[in-house]
């Protein structure tokens, strides 16, 4: 039992505060420093900006701006006044290139139903850097949609990126993709009105939270968490990676007489917050850092017992990318040791860059003990990737959890 | 002739602009998503289409396995149609016929909940029917109506109210145009001719509406479960004698005969227009029951948003778009049957 | 003598603010700031069958006065009586009234056969009856066959006819009628005025009628009010009112009048009388100037006979010297302006009877002598503007 907000950091500005949108005239003058048009431009005609051309590499060819880069909102560090981000700055400086950062990605489904067609019929997607959640990421790879990263151009990357999130099964060698940062979803819940401190997923079905429990939409973390329980309780065999369609029946099979009887009241995105504050909701599949930051006072999380869901929004280079070197450039940044910690520091999720904690601490303790960026020993032991299917498998998958969601 | 045959010419060009913008955005993608409806495939897996396959059972298949969907759609649609003209029209007139000069003010606080976003107007209703929101407090820990655990949220009521509380400016503005429409001297008329208080039929009308929204409450709570099957058919009775009481006196009491004979038949254009423009955005509504509701409350829309938008199922999402489609046009045809508008507008002259 | 069918008692009505003051021009009033008066304390009584007319300019109260009776208004104070009955605070539907409304209101949604018989429905008359009812009054009206039609396919006569049946049909005590012929042209009015007239005759009912059109009032009332300023100034029939206006306002309202200051004089016989500013001396009828002292004489332009300057008048007539200005041809008579000696403008008619052909009998800048019969002679106040409250009955 992790007790997590006893020892959260109160930050500035964190991601998820800065989700909370009152900070949207700053995104807004931000975007406009960024200097991007509305949509990537990528002509390729624009004279190549001097290089330092240390670790331009010939299949690359020579870096070359601007970078066409799509990331989530309020994913990227900014400066106090919000209107720059210091790491695309140093950028920009260090390669004399443009950087057209967008923040165009508002979920997996939405992003790739844009990408797909250009990609699918051999097109540029306009994009030089994209990223895309694990299982998402996963589908594109597998597609062939994306550009090999040149192992000579990220020596910093290839050094840096955690050992637990190498050896994937979708890019075992890390030639497709690098992590850009990584996140837990656990058990959210509020202490008040449960009466209880909770610390395992089963806590959920406790009757007495009846009516008071949400799930997320989708099947990537609510099968996955619930498939993580009912392996605890040795009906299902598998961890969530090797989850089988018959293991994902199981657990629509479990969960579907607690929908029934109204147990179970909604499957959400991030508006559980809301439920959360209005007594909704009193317990439900939370990703890490909401409710620590966006929160009530009451408002707790933990890894459960049965174990937790990690998972990991990753770089890839479009097939195509016209700007391919300066994609591998910018990868290779963020995996720089310091950078990657100022990122850190600012996005408040977990970065996937070693020694970035030790950097960190250097100059604030208390963030570097923080367990929602850094997860002690015995929480990331039972921290487990979420599945990452073909696409027949999601689309049975994807019934069964809309079968669940009633729609 | 040339003049002329460019004179002729004049209101095509006038027409010109609006018929591409048609079929541009609305010919050109209708003609994509019929094409998608009888596809095969998904996004990811590439499609096959007509006229290489056409599936069929994308219709047949859907009507089947998302029945539930389509009926919550019609029962909350057409209940939210019936809220909203419930409180729209006794809006509506008395904005029209008391207003005075505050007229333009009222109406615009009619419309005023459209300068904020619809997504905000719907969180904000989950505040208010919320646990520790205004009404439960009210309802649970001062009157002591329902119990500790009672919760409105994800009820098809909650999900019925966030429609009737979004669609109400559809339907308060056509009705408030149609009724500010009708001659004062039409009422005098009809007053000077005998017509008074409809006290017989304004109590049997109220009594009726009464009734019907009081077991439509209930039942929409589903206050009957957290009673007791035992206590429930007790309880929906009570609601009934209630509902039927207070709208016996209201009718009774506030309904005219002028209005009957007179203001209402003459409004009835509006009623048509207004109860069209609410019924269609609701039946295809999916922010309310994604928000306000639960898993068993979901619309047509959500299953046509989740497969278009989480799935990428374009062939079933473009199928249930277009049975809802079909089904809404049904609606109106036999609405328009119904109600005769060509009767109510006093016929062609 | 008989009935009295509608009975007014000092009604007074009152609009307070702009807010609603603004439908009618009114006067404000004198004790009460800021009210606006549309009706000032009116006594009337209208018998049982009789054609009674209330004529006056917009804003003269006239309309109020009908709602009032209709009950589509309250008196701020008084009392309105039906065949005896209090009827103040009653409601329309509820008085034996019916009304025939300015632009007919006519249901636009109902057939023409439903529109005559929404008052006999309302009424809950069994509905044989009421398809009798509405047959017999649609054909009263010369408009049978017309029961499928709706109002927007008839025209405005019709539509008038039909407004009449509607309300007739419900055999009222009293009917009321808001300048119900105001929209029609002239010659369709001509006619409507007539027939209004045979209708009110064949069905006994007491009309009480509003118009601003001083013929049609004429044409049709066996008594009219003229009112003007929320009261009336005179009531009596068309005749009293035309040959013995009491008042300047009515004079001028009803037809053509000169009038002359003068002083009144000793009275002789029947006779008083009267010096004009020219030192003239007529001879005025002692009932019209009785109570009055201040006054101006009136004689009607047709009642004038013009002679030649030296002519022979007999002495019983009143006569007056003048010089013409003005001289316009019109047809059947001819019009003449005639400037006294002290300068007042006195308006002539002449029957074209003896004109000759060539030109007029009179040319301007001839002087003629102007000579009437004082019988023919009236006398007002010289305050034009002031209202009496005293009601002058006929």
């Amino acid at each position: 039992m992790t007790d997590l907000d006893e020892r959260i950091l109160a930050r500035p500005l964190t991601r998820r505060v800065f989700l909370q949108g009152s900070t949207m005239a700053g995104v807004a003058t931000f975007l406009a420093a960024c200097g991007g048009g509305a949509s990537p431009s990528p002509t390729g005609a624009e004279s190549a900006a001097p290089s330092d051309g240390a670790s331009a590499e010939p299949t690359s060819g020579p870096i070359e701006g601007p970078l066409n880069f799509a990331n989530w909102p309020a994913y990227i560090d900014l400066t106090e006044d919000e209107t720059s981000s210091p790491t695309l700055e140093d950028f920009k400086a260090k390669y004399g290139i443009e950087v057209n950062y967008q923040e165009e990605i508002e979920a997996n489904e939405d992003f790739y139903a844009t990408i797909a067609p250009q990609l699918s019929a051999g097109l540029d997607s306009g994009w030089d850097i994209i990223v895309l959640t694990d299982y998402m990421a996963a589908r594109v790879v597998r597609a062939g949609w994306v550009e090999e990263i040149s192992a000579a151009a990220t020596p910093n990357a290839q050094a840096n990126v955690r050992d637990e999130l190498r050896g994937l099964d979708w890019d075992p060698d890390m030639k497709f993709h690098f992590p850009w940062q990584s996140g837990a979803t656990g058990v959210g819940y509020n202490v008040v009105s449960t009466g209880r401190d909770l610390t395992k997923v089963e806590d959920l079905f406790d009757p007495a939270f009846a009516g008071k429990v949400t799930l997320l939409s989708g099947y990537p973390d609510t099968f996955s968490l619930v498939g993580l329980m009912l392996k605890a309780k040795g009906e299902i065999a598998n961890v969530p990676a090797e989850m089988t369609l018959e293991d994902a029946q199981v657990v629509h099979d479990f969960l579907k007489p607690y929908v029934d009887d109204g147990h179970i009241r909604a499957f959400t995105g991030n508006e559980y917050l809301q439920d959360f504050g209005s007594g909704d909701t009193w317990v439900a599949f939370v990703w890490s850092g909401d409710l620590a930051s966006s929160g009530g006072e009451d408002d707790r999380f933990v890894f459960p017992d049965e174990g937790s869901i990690i998972w990991t929004d990753n770089m890839l280079i479009p097939k195509g990318a016209k700007h391919k070197a300066a994609a591998e450039a910018m990868i290779d940044f963020v995996y720089d040791v310091p950078n990657a910690a100022r990122l850190a520091a600012w996005i408040y999720y977990i970065s996937p860059v070693k020694g970035a904690g030790e950097e960190i601490a250097k100059t604030d303790e208390e963030l570097a003990a923080n367990p929602l960026l850094f997860p002690p020993a015995d929480v990331a032991a039972k921290m487990y990737p979420q599945m990452a299917l073909a696409d027949e498998d999601d689309i049975a998958w994807a019934d069964l959890a809309a079968d669940l969601e009633g729609a | 002739m040339a003049l002329l045959r460019s004179r002729r010419a004049i209101p095509y060009l006038l027409m010109a602009p609006g018929l591409l913008w048609l079929l541009l955005f609305f010919v050109i993608p209708n003609v994509q998503m019929l094409v998608f409806s009888l596809s095969e495939g998904t996004l990811r897996t590439g499609f096959t289409t007509p006229p290489d396959v056409w599936d069929i059972e994308n219709y047949t298949g859907s009507i089947s396995k998302f029945s539930g969907n389509f009926s919550n759609s019609i029962v909350y649609g057409g209940l939210a149609t019936i809220l909203c003209f419930l409180i729209g029209y006794p809006l509506a007139y008395a904005i029209a016929f008391k207003g005075g000069r505050w007229k333009n003010l009222l109406l615009f606080l009619v419309i005023a909940p459209f300068f904020t976003s619809f997504l905000i107007r719907t969180i904000s209703w989950k505040i208010i029917l919320g646990n520790d929101g205004p009404v439960l407090a009210i309802a649970r820990d001062v009157l002591h109506l329902v119990p500790a655990n009672f919760s409105i949220i994800g009820s098809p009521l909650a999900v019925v109210g966030g429609l009737t509380y979004q669609f109400l400016p559809f339907m308060v503005l056509p009705l408030y145009v149609s009724i500010e429409k009708v001659d004062r001297r039409l009422i005098e008329a009809a007053q000077d001719l005998y017509a008074g208080p409809w006290r017989r039929g304004g109590m049997i009308a109220g009594a009726l509406f009464g009734a019907f929204a009081l077991i439509a409450l209930q039942v929409g709570l589903g206050y009957g479960a957290f009673i007791g099957e035992d206590a429930a058919p007790a309880a929906v009775a009570a609601a009934a004698l209630v509902g039927a009481l207070v709208g016996g006196l209201v009718g009774a009491f506030l309904i005219s005969q002028s209005f009957i004979r007179v203001t209402f038949p003459l409004s009835l254009p509006g009623v048509f227009a207004a109860s069209i423009l609410t019924f269609i955005p609701a039946i295809g509504d999916y922010v309310n029951p994604q928000l306000l509701g639960s898993p068993k409350t979901q619309m047509v829309g959500n299953v046509i948003q989740g497969r278009f938008l989480d799935q990428n199922d374009y062939p079933i999402a473009a199928a249930l778009a277009f049975l809802l489609m079909a089904g809404i046009l049904l609606a109106i045809f036999l609405y328009a049957k119904l109600l005769g508008t060509e009767e109510l507008t006093g016929g062609t002259a | 003598m008989p009935e009295v069918e509608v009975r007014l008692t000092q009604v007074y009505k009152a609009f307070g603010g702009d807010a609603t003051g603004r439908r009618v021009a009114k006067y404000t009033d004198p004790n009460e700031a800021g009210l606006i008066v549309a009706v000032d304390h009116i006594d009337l009584e209208v018998q049982d069958g009789e054609f009674f007319s209330l004529l006056g300019p917009s804003g003269c109260g006239k309309t109020t006065t009908l709602r009032m009776i209709g009950g589509f208004e309250q008196p701020t104070s008084g009392k309105i009586e039906l065949a005896g009955q209090d009827v103040t605070w009653l409601p329309p539907y509820k008085r034996n009234v019916n009304t025939v409304f300015q632009n007919y209101a006519l249901f636009p949604h109902l057939t023409i056969f439903d529109n005559v018989a929404f008052g006999l429905r309302r009424r809950q008359v069994p509905e044989a009856e009421v398809r009798q009812r509405v047959s017999e009054m649609l054909t009263l009206v010369e408009l049978p066959g017309y029961e499928r039609r709706k109002p927007g396919q008839i025209s405005g006569g019709q539509a008038q006819r039909v407004a009449l049946a509607r309300a007739l049909v419900n055999k009222p005590a009293v009917l009321l009628l808001d300048e119900p012929l105001g929209a029609l042209d002239l010659k369709l009015r001509k006619q409507m005025q007539l027939e209004l007239k045979r209708i009110q005759q064949e069905v006994g009912i007491t009309f009480i009628y509003v118009t601003h059109d001083q013929e049609e009032a004429m044409t049709m009332s066996d008594r009219i009010a003229v009112m003007n300023r929320g009261h009336y100034e005179q009531l009596g029939d068309p005749e009293t009112l035309y040959e013995r206006p009491a008042t300047a306002y009515v004079a001028g309202f009803l037809g053509v009048s000169n009038l002359l200051p003068a002083t009144l004089g000793t009275r002789d016989g029947d006779y008083v009388a009267a010096t004009l500013a020219d030192g003239a001396t007529v001879r005025v009828p002692s009932s019209v100037v009785e109570g009055k002292s201040d006054i101006r004489i009136g004689v009607r332009p047709e009642k004038i006979r013009l002679s030649k300057e030296g002519a022979v008048i007999p002495d019983r007539m009143n006569r007056l010297e003048g010089r013409v200005v003005d001289a316009s041809y019109l047809g059947a008579s001819t019009s003449y302006v005639i400037e006294s000696k002290s300068g007042e403008r006195l308006t002539v008619f002449e029957q074209n009877v003896e004109r000759t052909s060539h030109g007029s009998l009179h040319r301007p800048g001839e002087d003629v002598l102007l000579a009437w019969s004082p019988d023919h002679t009236f006398a007002v106040g010289t305050d034009r503007a002031a209202p009496t409250q005293a009601s002058t009955t006929a």
